[in-house]
């Protein structure tokens, strides 16, 4: 049937794996040195994703999509969707397994729920059972192709995969047992799975093009070609879509060598933001060749060929060696990456969780403390590999039946897929406990065993049809008499259903412990909660001595010494141990976590330091979300209160700047009013001495020194305008010494006797004693008097207004009283007339500016008094209290 | 007047310049962390039946079956906004 002889191939599958251990090598040594950094590319770490594309999408695929239409597609995405949605979920497991250095799926879950050991165990097996018939997928892929190539060694099949199988065994134990510390980047494994994605890529999409091009004529020949028959549309999007596309998108988050990939090789969040696009594109551009060879291999080949196996027979019946060889390498590829990951993803679940806690344990019998754990560990993996590959190899001899390849995988899909409730539940959510994840696990695994594991593997036909001991509510694909569903629709249901009601009914059954609330924070909260957040939760006293003995046998020596040299120097120790505090027996645990698994770690660390105690009011501190979410949102509002008070501050300081401006537009008018009293005074005056012109002597004289002294007062007080800023800020000092205020008042009531006499006003005048000596100035205080008594007369509204004045001695103080027969002051007004500039309280003034009462406010002031608004029977009463002094001596002769 | 003409005048420039300021592009991020959610989720939707079945039929655009250029459509495009998404978060420190 073909060209191609068994040595050839054999010879370039041979070259080819030499090739991808030299890559592997050199990526490895090429690490140890600068320059290795493009090899932790976002490019590369994508690459190695693609570990989803196994063979089962190699072959499987075209398989699939011949069968089923376009199924298949939702196989792919799952993943896309997830990935798009990296910021929410992938972000989230990357920064926990790198902050608690998880090891694996088994390691998240179990140090998630209390770092329970049980639930370690149980993830493992969970994750071998489902892989193991996985990884034979992948041997038989292998070894049908090899059978498709050469015609005599077709009976070959399982001498092919035993080779492979062990071929796969060196390399991942060459390349993924290193070191026994997971988190150690295994460079030279992710370099060759790049590679390997890259191949099959291009593989694919060689076959695609050929079919493309050259069986059809080009993409709008092969669109012909996409008949509604090939596409199956009517039942292509029905409930087995929908499930299809959840369990895929589970995978990729669940399958060991996923979580392995994305999670524990991951180096940076970065990476991951460009895989969340790239992969993808990736899984796109894989995508686009398959429904084209489907096409093509449905039209071309015989009757009954394997459509799993189109992507090679097709070039082969073409006679196209070279590609053939091509995709044979690529199908290989994909085989090879699938079972090397998984096998380091599943040994390391396997050493950590069974078999080092179970040797520990055989030890510690006899010999407590003693003996390289590093040996066991890394004894314990290459075992595991070797027994995981085992496993795959026998159950590939063990069904040699004819499962589709996507049947089987859609079996692993489910199995990885009962991780899913613990781990969402686990990310999100504090209630999950323990007791909900192991019975969640335990019943989802049960139930997904029976009806879709089990089948697979052969039932008897007695036992399907009428369930076990005739039973027939227990039928593996009728659970509950539930028939006429697809038996993936079906095992998916019930399996997950169980896992999520066991999950939810555990988790409210009893509370969690302390340890697996304090993890529970750490995880949900990963985003808010700094490392160091959660030390001084766990108290635990152990000797420095003990913990680096410990360190030693884990870790190995010289990285134990680093470690414990660099927390020395971090607490400030020259030389010597670290202090076993808190923190420090905390970072180790996890140090060790890194190597064997935060249970195995904690049981390890606890045995040497002994049982924690957990302080409550730390881990109320820590673990208590409302208290932290009280904490940020009194945070939050205490902000936006000091935001609130800057905004009335300025809102009061705007409406203070209107009302100056207000004020200040009023200026003018307020001058010229203050002005306007001397000037009527000085114009009464002279108009009385015009018109009567034969007025005798004296009175003229009197007059005209009233006209004199007023234009001089009138000149002072514009003296005092121009100052007047200076006079409000304070910076002028009034000379207070003794003052006659009766003789201040009597010349105040003569200055307005032009205007009184003008507004036919009467002013009573009664002062007690001839002389009342008080502090102040005389022309001041005359000036206050004199806009008291103008404003009496201007705002009564009488025909004859009449104001009284009253002088009289209070205590140590003389009040002078000045009363008129007006309105009155309404109440809301009394405080505003005080105030400078504000108009006169009588609104349908026009003139009144009521810079005077303010003036003589603050005048009476800066003289120790003050001027207040009485209350009256009727009208304004304005009382100027003034405090008395004593008569100077030189007063006598002054006068 | 010149008092409340000058009053609103400061919130101005503090608008325009607010926008390279802190606050409106810590309003763009929240925006691209609830769109790096509701873009997958409503590929999802779109993806699953009632809606994809809008497509299922015979008719054909530019020759190739109408089901087949939704999925690739829905894809491509998934890829591009995801990219513009990440590229977005990514910009600065991704800590809220």
């Amino acid at each position: 049937m073909s060209g191609v002889s068994t040595d050839l191939l054999l010879g370039v599958c041979l070259l080819y794996v030499a090739a991808l251990f030299g890559v592997a090598f050199w990526a490895d040594r090429r690490m140890r040195r600068p320059g290795g950094d493009w090899l932790t590319s976002p490019l590369v770490y994508t690459l190695s994703i693609s570990v989803y594309c196994t063979s089962w999408t190699f072959y499987g695929a075209v398989g699939s999509a011949a069968r089923g239409g376009l199924e298949f597609v939702a196989i792919y995405t799952g993943p896309a969707l997830v990935f798009a949605g990296w910021w929410w979920m992938l972000r989230k497991m990357v920064r926990i397994g790198r902050s608690q250095r998880i090891t694996s799926i088994a390691d998240l879950l179990s140090s998630r729920y209390g770092k329970s050991p049980a639930i370690a165990v149980l993830v493992t097996l969970l994750a071998v059972v489902a892989c193991t018939p996985y990884i034979a997928l992948q041997l038989k892929a292998v070894t049908e192709s090899f059978a498709l190539f050469a015609v005599p060694g077709a009976e070959e099949g399982g001498v092919a995969a035993f080779w492979v199988a062990a071929g796969m065994a060196v390399f991942t134990i060459l390349f993924g047992t290193r070191s026994p510390d997971v988190n150690e980047r295994h460079f030279g494994v992710v370099a060759a799975i790049a590679v390997e994605a890259l191949v099959k890529l291009a593989a694919l999409t060689a076959v695609g093009a050929f079919v493309v091009f050259g069986l059809y004529d080009g993409v709008g020949a092969t669109m012909a070609d996409m008949t509604p028959e090939l596409l199956q549309l009517d039942t292509t999007f029905n409930s087995r879509w929908a499930v299809i596309t959840l369990l895929s998108g589970a995978a990729i988050l669940c399958l060991p060598r996923q979580f392995q990939v994305t999670v524990v090789e991951n180096d940076d969040e970065r990476s991951l933001a460009t895989a969340s696009w790239l992969f993808p594109l990736y899984l796109l551009v894989m995508c686009l060749s398959v429904l084209p060879i489907a096409a093509a291999g449905l039209r071309l080949m015989p009757e009954g060929a394997n459509p799993d196996l189109f992507v090679l027979s097709l070039p082969l019946a073409e006679g196209k060696t070279a590609l053939a060889i091509f995709v044979f390498l690529g199908g290989f590829s994909s085989a090879t990456s699938m079972v090397i990951v998984s096998s380091i993803a599943l040994s390391t679940m396997v050493s950590n969780h069974i078999v080092t806690p179970l040797a520990l344990r055989a030890r510690a019998e006899s010999e407590a403390f003693s003996g390289d754990v590093r040996r066991i560990v890394l004894l314990g993996r290459r075992g595991s590999i070797v027994g995981v590959l085992a496993l795959g190899f026998l159950w590939h001899q063990a069904s040699e039946g004819n499962a589709a390849l996507a049947s089987i995988g859609l079996i692993a899909f489910l199995g990885a897929a009962q991780f899913l409730p613990p781990l969402i539940a686990g990310l999100y959510t504090r209630q999950a406990t323990r007791l909900g994840a192991l019975a969640g696990l335990a019943g989802g695994a049960a139930v997904w065993a029976w009806t879709l594991l089990l089948p697979a593997a052969g039932l008897p036909a007695e036992v399907m049809a009428n369930g076990p001991w005739g039973i027939g509510l227990l039928r593996p694909q009728a659970l509950l008499g539930l028939e006429g569903m697809d038996p993936l629709v079906h095992a998916t249901f019930w399996s997950l259903s169980a896992n999520v009601a066991l999950l939810t009914v555990g988790s409210l059954l009893r509370e969690p412990s302390p340890l697996e609330w304090l993890q529970s924070a750490i995880f949900v909260d990963v985003f808010r909660t700094g490392d160091d957040d959660t030390a001084g939760v766990l108290r635990r006293s152990a000797a420095s001595e003990d913990l680096f003995v410990l360190a030693q046998r884990i870790l190995g020596a010289e990285p134990a010494r680093r470690l414990f040299l660099d927390a020395a120097a971090e607490q400030g120790r020259e030389e010597g141990l670290p202090a076993p505090t808190d923190h420090f027996v905390q970072r180790l645990e996890r140090e060790l976590a890194g190597s064997v698994g935060a249970a195995t770690a904690h049981a390890m660390v606890t045995k040497a330091a002994g049982n924690e105690t957990i302080s409550l009011t730390e881990l109320m501190r820590i673990a208590d979300e409302t208290v932290r979410i009280m904490e940020y949102s009194q945070e939050v509002e205490r902000k936006s209160g000091e935001l609130e008070r800057a905004l009335a501050q300025l809102r009061e300081a705007n409406a203070r700047l209107r009302e100056l401006d207000a004020q200040k537009d009023d200026f003018l008018s307020q001058v010229s009013h203050e002005l306007r009293t001397p000037m009527t005074s000085v114009r009464s005056f002279s108009e009385i001495l015009l018109e009567a012109g034969q007025m005798d002597g004296p009175e003229a004289q009197r007059f005209l020194r009233i006209i004199h002294d007023e234009s001089l007062r009138l000149t002072r007080l514009l003296d005092q305008i121009l100052d007047l800023s200076v006079l409000e800020r304070g910076q002028v000092r009034l000379p207070v010494a003794p003052t006659d205020a009766a003789d201040a008042l009597r010349r105040a009531v003569d200055t307005v006797r032009g205007v009184t006499r003008e507004a036919k006003a009467e002013v009573q005048v009664r002062v007690d004693e001839p002389e009342l000596w008080v502090q102040g100035e005389p022309d001041r205080l005359a000036q206050v008097f004199i806009n008291l008594l103008s404003n009496a007369v201007k705002y009564s509204n009488r025909a004859q207004p009449q104001v009284w004045v009253e002088a009289t001695r209070e205590g140590g103080q003389v009040v002078i009283a000045i009363q008129d027969d007006g309105p009155g002051v309404i109440e809301a007004d009394r405080e505003r007339i005080f105030q400078k500039f504000s108009r006169g309280w009588d609104r349908k003034d026009p003139g009144g500016a009521g810079l005077g009462l303010a003036i003589s406010r603050e005048i009476l002031r800066r003289f120790g008094g003050d001027l207040t608004l009485a209350r009256p029977q009727a009208g304004a009463r304005f009382e100027c209290r003034l405090t008395a002094a004593d008569r100077p001596a030189d007063a006598a002769a002054a006068e | 007047m010149s008092a409340s003409g000058g009053a609103p005048a400061p919130p101005d420039p503090a608008a325009a310049g607010g926008s390279e300021g802190p606050r409106p592009r810590f309003l763009r991020r929240r925006r691209a962390e609830a769109l790096a959610a509701i873009v997958p989720i409503a590929a999802f939707l779109a993806l699953m039946p009632p809606f994809v079945r809008v497509f299922a039929h015979d008719g054909r655009v530019l020759g190739a079956p109408a089901a087949l250029v939704f999925l690739l459509v829905l894809w491509a495009g998934l890829v591009v906004v995801t990219r513009m998404l990440s590229r977005r978060l990514m910009r600065r420190d991704p800590e809220p």
